[in-house]
């Protein structure tokens, strides 16, 4: 083989890996840099108010995807006291909070706490999602507004300001 | 109304037409010493749709290019930009 050819094999493998190593980390590199509302944008996160006795309570979830990920989502919620103290850890599936689309999702979450206390409490939402057929993946993490915990219905009732 | 996937089958199959017709009469036109401008130009040309294709995989969710394309476009740009074309010589000394 003449010199010219080994030169021209090694400039042809050296373009092939160049090529390759971009196209495989440019999407990769754009989702780690990229803000989250270029993937995710949320527009509200409420929680239905409820009393220590409720079994479950309604939360509201209004966002726009952007990007939908086809992966299955597992979206972990924490229920925190207010100063930060996690009352509830719950890990769920809820894959319309990330299919493509503006409307708001509405999931009514059965409260598993025992002697749950009055107060003002709150969710936080953390989700891996991963795009590019699993190349990247991103973490999303979203605080609900706060809601309360009441001592009864009635409670409810007549303080019913934040919900969905 | 045209769908969008017979738009997009329609602006391909015109740009794959044009660019044989441009081929076509750069080749006729060609003159050796003005070769290697022409293996620089379409090594260029095949860059910026390269990059296109990224651009495009990271803006439609829906599009993604294979990694074999992503080699395939390195092998010709490599090819275009190296300094001669590749002859293997298998069985003879050709000098």
């Amino acid at each position: 083989m003449k010199e010219s050819n080994v030169h021209t094999l090694l400039t042809v493998a050296i373009f092939v890996i160049l090529f390759m190593s971009v196209g495989l980390t440019a999407p990769i590199m754009y989702v780690s840099i990229a803000p989250d509302n270029h993937f995710i944008e949320m527009h509200s996160f409420e929680v239905e108010n409820t009393h220590v006795d409720a079994d479950s309570h309604e939360i509201c979830f209004n966002r726009t995807v952007h990007r939908p990920s086809n992966a299955d989502i597992t979206v972990e919620m924490l229920m925190l006291r207010d100063g930060g103290v996690i009352v509830e850890k719950d890990s769920f599936e809820v894959d319309a909070y990330y299919q493509r689309g503006t409307e708001e999702v509405i999931v009514t979450r059965e409260i598993r706490t025992d002697n749950l206390e009055p107060g003002t409490y709150k969710y936080i939402q953390s989700s891996e999602l991963q795009y590019y057929d699993g190349r990247a993946t991103k973490e999303f993490i979203f605080e609900s507004e706060k809601f309360t915990v009441y001592e009864s219905k009635e409670d409810v009732k007549e303080n019913k300001t934040a919900g969905c | 109304m045209v769908e969008i996937t017979t738009l997009f089958i329609l602006a391909s199959l015109f740009l794959f037409l044009t660019g044989i017709g441009a081929g076509w009469i750069f080749a006729r036109r060609n003159v050796s010493d003005k070769k290697i401008h022409l293996q620089v130009i379409v090594g260029v040309l095949v860059t910026i749709v390269w990059v296109v294709s990224i651009a495009a995989e990271i803006i439609i969710p829906t599009y993604s290019v294979s990694m074999l394309v992503h080699g395939i476009m390195g092998a010709v740009v490599g090819y275009l930009f190296s300094d001669e074309g590749l002859t293997l010589n298998i069985g003879s000394d050709n000098n």
